[in-house]
């Protein structure tokens, strides 16, 4: 292809313009709703001429940014006085993703967000392109690779022919998803983050106080203190009302966040789309997952569902930023029947293969060393709580110790190991249970970590480091092996390692 | 230096264990000669040099701390007037913290001495640390992002370095080695070098 032809810097789209002004206009909304309303006088005149200096530095900022698309890089320039020119190797970006609200989609535009490994964000955000720019950028930056990829022209919601549907969620089924969450939780937080914030605590308390029994008497409520079964019926009811709120929430939250969930896997890339407000196009390179893992939660397993997110690799490339490294961890599968989840992680993972694969238990030594810990633990708090509780200390010590025997039983008979001819897997948790799988080739380090415990019971733990691994997230992480079993292990594991080139 | 005797303290390159030694030819500058001689799969101790520098460091360390210590408690000490038995106590407290600290950072890199060992062979690094919680760790070439050698005022002082290994990984983003006699770091750092794979391919 020539390289001339679309060696010319290009501007944004016009709209850009517009966007710019709103995102300008929305900061100081509530400061100007705020002087507006609550200020007589001439505050508002000259409040407005806050807006002059943010207007033409929207204004600026339009005028002077370009993007160019070169032939085996793209250039993106911006800034007056300080000019920031920022190359991005075509080579080196991961995911050109797009995010519509819908005044984008009314204007046929999209902001596009170009990731690449170097980071936390994105390494270029263009706000706003037409789409058929944005078509013409993916067809370039993705020129080079695999021919028939499913990078798609139509970004905004064409089909792609070479595309296989994975999963496709129904309104049935993101109901069920936010029965299961608790992302509700987030809601009412934020709700409350609100109200703090509109003068909660200037509120005239006593006043409040004063009335609140007239209020309460011409609703018809009782006034007088209520018994002791009346208020624990009362209680029961608020938190009742608190977890079907929270619930409702969560449906809500489901239903607005992955509305018309698609996942479709093209030749070398799998491509998410969701939302209803704000839609999010995300192109997974599928070889840049560093690790797959399932969880089920016991609401999970009552509507026998479990969800499948992925770690993407975010770290840096090597020379700059090693703090910033941060997990992108994205639902693959929000929501999927649990009979699904392998054949799924099959079409995820094509390369990886663990139908026939021997699931390997844990030494029943480590049931005990977890009770054992369990059992210390438990008594360390007992002896706490005596000077706190006094006799009912011997309530505390009956919970934690029934508890140190319940979850040492349950965390070992759950816990199970795998591995197979090109990757590792892990599954752990009874109460949320999770399974981690590791592919060889993502591997980074392999450690064999033994404490004074483990080398009394001659046991190891084996760890395996990946790029992007999050500090929250499940990994292949297995302890209490029998020594000789790990060092076999860690032998294998950095061997197949070795043998294998990694790629982001 | 008493506690490693059975090591030859003037063989100019690291001494390996006895049982491994294998008969190699000393230094040379043929690069292809010395990757082969890094990268042979036997274990290595550390510059015994090494133990003295951590001495040495522990040792300041321990000497401005105690000696922050011992002014603060002066201080208070005179500050306050306390007499009798209290002010005694006081300073016991303060002499077992410093002894406490001495043995630790004099006897402790010792013991890390005996314990640690590294080794390369045509796969990747693999380095064995730790005293109550040990560890040992892998880091195959292929997955080495780029490395680094440091070597403090100490170090300088005793002719050793610091290996840095970067990987991509998140716990163990960077693995270091310490007391490596300074050539070698060097040679370990060209082998590498070598070693790593520079296509960034995606």
């Amino acid at each position: 292809m020539p390289s001339n032809a679309v060696g010319r810097p290009q501007r944004l789209h016009p709209v850009s313009l517009l966007f710019a002004l709103w995102s300008v206009a929305r900061g100081l909304l509530f400061p100007l709703i705020a002087v507006l309303f609550f200020s007589g006088g001439a505050y508002q005149v000259w409040f407005t001429l806050f807006l002059i200096p943010v207007t033409i530095a929207a204004v600026v900022k339009y005028a002077f940014y370009r993007y160019r698309l070169g032939d085996d890089e793209m250039m993106v320039r911006e800034g007056v006085l300080t000019r920031n020119e920022r190359h991005i190797p075509y080579a080196r970006i991961q995911n050109i993703n797009l995010v519509q609200n819908p005044f984008h989609r009314m204007l046929k535009v999209a902001e596009v967000h170009v990731e690449t490994a170097s980071g936390t964000k994105p390494e270029a955000i263009i706000r706003v392109l037409s789409l058929a720019s944005i078509a013409d950028i993916r067809e370039r930056i993705f020129r080079d690779r695999a021919k028939g990829d499913d990078i798609d022209a139509d970004a905004a919601g064409g089909r792609e022919q070479s595309a296989q549907r994975l999963l496709e969620l129904s309104t049935r089924e993101l109901i069920l998803l936010g029965l299961i969450s608790n992302r509700g939780i987030v809601v009412i937080a934020a709700v409350l983050g609100a109200i703090t914030q509109f003068d909660f605590w200037d509120l005239d308390w006593e006043r409040i106080a004063k009335e609140a029994p007239h209020w309460i008497k011409r609703i018809g409520l009782p006034t007088e203190q209520p018994g002791l079964i009346a208020s624990i019926v009362g209680g029961i009811t608020v938190v009742l009302f608190g977890i079907v709120l929270m619930k409702l929430l969560s449906i809500i939250w489901a239903l607005f966040r992955f509305h018309g969930f698609t996942l479709d896997r093209g030749t070398r890339n799998l491509r998410a789309r969701y939302g209803l407000f704000t839609r999010y196009t995300a192109a997974i390179p599928s070889h840049r997952i560093q690790l797959l893992s399932s969880r089920t939660t016991p609401l999970h397993r009552l509507w026998n569902r479990s969800g499948v997110l992925a770690e993407t690799a975010g770290g840096g490339s090597g020379n700059q930023g090693e703090e910033q490294r941060e997990t992108h961890r994205l639902w693959l599968a929000p929501i999927i029947g649990s009979g699904e989840t392998d054949a799924f992680n099959r079409a995820i993972l094509p390369d990886v293969d663990l139908r026939g694969a021997q699931w390997n238990r844990l030494p029943e030594l480590a049931r005990r060393r977890i009770r054992n810990k369990g059992l210390f633990l438990s008594s360390l708090v007992a002896i706490a709580s005596v000077f706190v509780l006094g006799w009912w200390a011997l309530a505390v010590v009956a919970a934690t110790f029934a508890w140190s025997f319940l979850h040492a039983a349950m965390w070992w008979k759950h816990a199970t190991w795998t591995i197979g001819p090109t990757a590792m897997a892990f599954r752990s948790g009874w109460w949320t249970r999770r399974t981690s799988i590791v592919r060889f080739a993502k591997i980074q380090t392999v450690s064999l970590a033994q404490t004074p415990f483990d080398r009394r019971y001659d046991m190891a733990r084996i760890a395996i480091d990946t790029a992007g691994a999050g500090k929250a997230g499940h990994r292949v992480a297995v302890p209490f092996l029998p020594y000789e079993v790990a060092v076999e292990l860690h032998e294998r594991l950095a061997g197949e390692a070795a043998g294998r080139s990694f790629r982001w | 230096m008493a506690d490693m005797s059975e090591q030859d303290p003037t063989e100019d390159r690291s001494p390996i264990q006895p049982e491994e030694a294998p008969e190699k030819p000393t230094p040379d500058t043929e690069p292809e000669v010395e990757h082969s001689f890094v990268a042979d799969g036997v274990n290595y101790q550390l510059d015994p040099n090494w133990v003295l520098a951590s001495r040495l460091s522990g040792g300041i360390v321990t000497v401005i701390i105690s000696g922050a210590n011992l002014i603060g408690l002066l201080i208070a000490v005179f500050a306050s007037g306390w007499r009798g038995p209290s002010v005694l106590l006081a300073f016991g407290g303060w002499l077992l913290l410093a002894a406490a600290l001495a043995c630790w950072t004099q006897i402790g890199p010792a013991l890390r001495y005996k314990r640690r060992r590294y080794r390369l062979n045509e796969t990747g690094l693999r380095i064995r640390r730790g005293l109550v919680w040990q560890a040992e760790i892998s880091v195959p070439y292929s997955r080495i992002q780029h490395t680094d050698v440091s070597r403090g005022p100490v170090e300088r002082w005793f002719g050793i370095s610091t290996l840095i290994v970067h990987t991509a990984g998140t716990e163990n983003a960077s693995v270091s080695l310490d007391g490596l006699p300074a050539p070698r770091a060097y040679r370990i750092r060209d082998l590498l070098l070598t070693e790593v794979e520079t296509d960034d391919a995606v």
